[in-house]
């Protein structure tokens, strides 16, 4: 196995465990988690040889990055809205977010659309937490905005490729997220 | 050419067959302005559609080429066989949420318009439904299912849906455990509390077992069809329009865009004032009174309904030269011949409304309309056959309108009965 494959689990098994476990009741942030979830797993079948689906890989890592990510910032930055607490809702988010994705970047061409809701989803949630001064929530909105940073930077070290880095830097993020939910947001 | 050209008349036989058996059990399942606003609301919707289908098709097929994760061997029946299943999956949620989702209920509302339920109920479709229904069938695309698989599927799906569209067929044994089947469709159109919300499949009724939707026709409670506010106009294009001038009338009304956004995205039924997020599938109560309002109706004299019968015929004679000529239109010609049906149609309605200055309009209409056609001067070349066929559908039109005109003048006093 190699470590694109490795930091693809990693995300993956952070993903799944955030979406069954402490976001379970909370709808747009487990819908969120699993969007992520979805393309990490097709990530790691696919960077290790196992399954390769290169195309629906990218499909479902658009997704990831224009559905799941503005999904778990509604969760986080509107614990008591609607979206954050209503599957109904969360689900209407979550569709028209993969429409727009759709239309705009395969249809339309325009790529940099899912690039610009992972960064305002990562600053909208950074914002809105250190406002808040909630610890943990903005650490994992540096640890969002770092990660995406670094993959539009192209940061290679060692062994380690951009994408590694946003694995690692989402993972750590989910993983606050979930620390996170378990501590602040209502039970629906 | 568009397969629907072969399956309309198939339809339209069914209808008349079902309106012929009706009568001779003497069940009052017709009513000739009821079912004719069906049809023209039918015709519009599938005018509408020769705009925009190429786009929608052309969209899932660019995902399709995209995204396409799989490549489906289509000589395999059970390929066809997913596809179906498949469609009729993510159909259940289209249709859920044209009820469930207050936008998409303004689009889908149409359907639901008629107070009676018979075959031509089936045809009664919106004309902006297909904006937002297809979007939930791109997972399919998504997955590699070609648009040749998919555009077939989703007329053998139309197919069976046209059927459970009737009161001639009683509850079908085992079938209603797995099939969407008249019995369980009639629930589907009641507005009785125990129909709302309820019994959305397609094909299949397993979608509504298993999401919880699911409700059997009770023997003890006759269905009463239609919608808590009922449309009240035989206006084919009012009733495409009416619910989205409330929904706009409505949104103007809520303050601060959260509530704006929910008046759009909540359940038809949410209010401001109710507690955040009202939950779907809980409609407040239909009062007793609401469901033995009687049904909106006016008048029918015979040459009115002659005329209309005509009227529209004619209409779907446009139609079918449309979906024939669509090929080789330009856009603005397609829009251009758009709007003429939907004016033809529009025209019936106000016939059968009584309006004041309807029969100079239809009068007007089928001068310009038919005296186009016989000069020649149409969308493509006109054979001699047509211009001949043309100048006698004007001959008999001027004709049914002079009788129509006579027969309200003559009518009058026992009218004015009727509206005091």
């Amino acid at each position: 196995m190699n470590l694109q494959a490795a930091f693809d689990g990693l995300l993956a098994a952070v993903a799944l465990w955030l979406a069954f476990g402490p976001a379970r009741r909370q709808p747009a942030l487990q819908l969120g988690a699993v969007l992520l979830a979805a393309a990490a797993v097709l990530g790691t079948l696919r960077f290790s040889g196992l399954l390769p689906l290169p195309s629906l890989h990218q499909f479902l890592s658009l997704l990831g990055a224009g559905a799941g990510l503005p999904l778990i910032a509604l969760a986080v930055t509107r614990p008591q809205g609607v979206v954050a607490r209503q599957a109904r809702y969360a689900w209407i988010v979550g569709v028209c977010a993969s429409v727009l994705c759709v239309l705009l970047v395969v249809v339309g061409g325009f790529k940099p659309w899912s690039s610009v809701c992972a960064f305002a989803s990562a600053l909208a949630i950074l914002g809105v937490s250190a406002r808040r001064r909630d610890p943990l929530a903005t650490a994992a909105g540096i640890g969002m905005v770092l990660a995406f940073g670094t993959f539009a930077g192209q940061l290679r070290v060692g062994p380690l490729q951009p994408g590694d880095f946003l694995h690692i830097g989402l993972a750590m993020a989910l993983a606050l997220f979930g620390v996170w939910a378990g501590r602040h947001l209502p039970r629906a | 050419m568009s397969p629907i050209v072969y399956a309309i008349p198939v339809f339209l036989a069914l209808v008349a067959l079902e309106w012929l058996i009706a009568r001779r059990r003497g069940l009052a399942i017709y009513r000739v302005n009821d079912a004719i606003t069906s049809l023209n609301i039918g015709v519009i919707s599938e005018t509408i559609r020769s705009l925009v289908k190429l786009l929608t098709v052309v969209v899932y097929a660019l995902v399709v080429e995209r995204v396409g994760a799989f490549t489906w061997d289509l000589k395999n029946p059970l390929v066809w066989v997913l596809a179906f299943v498949l469609y009729d999956f993510f159909y259940y949620w289209a249709h859920r949420c044209g009820h469930e989702v207050n936008l998409m209920w303004a689009a889908h509302v149409v359907h639901h318009s008629s107070e009676d339920f018979n075959l031509s109920t089936a045809l009664r479709q919106s004309s902006t439904n297909q904006f937002f229904y297809w979007l939930f069938y791109l997972p399919m695309a998504v997955i590699g299912i070609p648009v040749s698989v998919f555009v077939v599927v989703a007329l053998v799906s139309m197919g069976y849906q046209f059927w459970v569209h009737t009161q001639l067929v009683g509850k079908l044994g085992w079938m209603e455990k797995f099939f969407a089947t008249p019995s369980n469709h009639r629930v589907h159109h009641g507005r009785n509390d125990y129909c709302i919300d309820r019994n959305y499949g397609g094909t299949f009724i397993i979608w509504d077992r298993m999401f919880g939707t699911f409700a059997e026709e009770r023997d003890n409670e006759p269905v009463v069809y239609g919608v808590k506010t009922p449309l009240a106009s035989w206006n084919p294009l009012w009733g495409n329009l009416k619910n989205y001038a409330t929904l706009w009338r409505d949104l103007r009304a809520t303050n601060g865009m959260s509530a704006k956004l929910m008046r759009l995205f909540a359940p038809p039924d949410w209010r401001p004032e109710a507690p955040s997020g009202a939950q779907a599938g809980n409609p407040e109560a239909v009062p007793a009174a609401a469901l033995s309002r009687p049904r909106f109706d006016t008048p029918v004299l015979p040459w009115q309904q002659r005329y209309g019968q005509f009227a529209c015929l004619m209409v779907f004679v446009l139609l079918f030269n449309l979906l024939i000529l669509t090929p080789g239109l330009s856009v603005p010609q397609r829009a251009a011949y758009a709007v003429l049906i939907i004016l033809n149609a529009v025209g019936i309605a106000w016939v059968f409304e009584g309006q004041a200055r309807a029969v100079n309009f239809e009068l007007v209409r089928a001068v310009l309309v038919f005296g186009a056609l016989a000069a020649g001067l149409w969308f493509a070349p006109v054979g001699l056959l047509a211009q001949v066929a043309a100048l006698l559908g004007l001959l008999v039109s001027v004709v049914l309108l002079l009788k129509v005109r006579a027969e309200r003048v003559a009518a009058q006093p026992s009218l004015a009965g009727v509206a005091a």
